[in-house]
């Protein structure tokens, strides 16, 4: 029951953030619990851990290496740019007018025939001009 | 070269200015970044971004904030990016590739510390267990915890980084801590009773 009640405050007293009261009441269980202290010895380890790994000491050529890699999306930054901001615009610019251009002409390509010839072919589509309804009655 | 001269020299496209900025800043974002990644290629590589981004982008810096905070905050956005393209890339991935990367994070915790006569097998262990713990916490709780764990960062500076109040950080960092704890002692129950 006890344990329970301590479990919560485990990692703040490593922390060293419960109050002097608390502090001493979960000091005193740790010297009466194993399990809960060596609990407590295992998770000091692993938090301190996190302030040990600093992994960036000297590196002298930390700021070579910066710049090598500047240069490298410069270079292939520039081709980009000229595509971009030339190249693209034509090349959509070329491809509406193209359209546009094929539009017409296939229009005007597909209106070559004359109204008659029009006429002609939808001419059985109208029965009632072709057989009126009167002739069908008197029969 | 005081802090203001040398962002006045960055807007101008100073190099050595540059230069004496990357020298002064360096430490602090590697290890923010590090601290997040938990790999030096990785921390490195994005260090570079986040002193790319500044060189570009210093035009835009107002003095309304310190350079550190302004830093801090970039070097936590590029790291959360990278992790979260990262697990992109793992979702694609099959599970041999994913099997290959965990045993590459073993193969680099162990040749991180190759040669150190401090290091030992539980020290390793205990960076693998550390590392799996944060990852684990949600995104903001690992942020705070990270800035206030790696860089020693006070509530205050932390809200300034992460633009939330003080009160919302010490809640954060209380929460995340009690996470920590939990996923701890499931780990120490699984291994030791």
């Amino acid at each position: 029951m006890k344990c329970k009640k301590i479990h919560s405050k485990l990692i703040f007293f490593v922390e060293g953030e419960l109050n002097e009261n608390e502090m001493k009441e979960v000091a005193l269980h740790l010297l009466e619990c194993k399990e809960c202290a060596a609990f407590v010895e295992t998770m000091t380890k692993v938090l301190n851990r996190a302030g040990q790994e600093r992994p960036a000491g000297e590196d002298p050529y930390f700021f070579t290496r910066l710049k090598a890699r500047m240069e490298k999306q410069d270079e292939i930054a520039a081709p980009y740019n000229l595509w971009r901001k030339v190249l693209q615009p034509v090349f959509f610019s070329f491809i509406v007018f193209a359209g546009m251009y094929a539009g017409i002409y296939l229009g005007k390509l597909s209106f070559t025939g004359t109204d008659e010839s029009v006429n002609d072919v939808f001419l059985f589509l109208n029965e009632m001009k072709e057989e009126p309804l009167e002739n069908f009655l008197m029969e | 070269m005081g802090e203001a001269d040398i962002i006045a020299k960055l807007k101008e496209g100073d190099e050595k200015a540059f230069r004496e900025f990357v020298e002064k800043y360096r430490q602090m974002v590697v290890n923010t970044c590090f601290g997040l990644l938990h790999n030096d290629e990785d921390a490195e590589d994005v260090s570079q971004e986040v002193f790319i981004e500044v060189f570009r982008s210093v035009k835009n810096f107002r003095y309304g904030s310190k350079v550190s905070t302004w830093l801090y905050r970039i070097a936590v956005n590029r790291s959360l990016n990278f992790i979260r393209n990262n697990r992109k890339h793992r979702w694609f991935s099959s599970s041999d590739e994913e099997v290959k990367l965990k045993m590459n994070i073993l193969k680099q915790t162990a040749s991180d510390y190759e040669g150190n006569p401090e290091f030992d097998l539980e020290t390793r262990q205990t960076s693998v267990l550390l590392h799996e713990a944060v990852d684990s916490l949600p995104r903001n709780q690992r942020v705070a915890f990270t800035l206030s764990k790696y860089e020693d960062l006070s509530q205050k500076e932390i809200a300034e980084v992460m633009k939330l109040s003080v009160a919302s950080v010490e809640s954060l960092i209380h929460r995340a801590k009690k996470n920590l704890q939990k996923k701890l002692y499931i780990w120490y129950k699984k291994k030791y009773i």
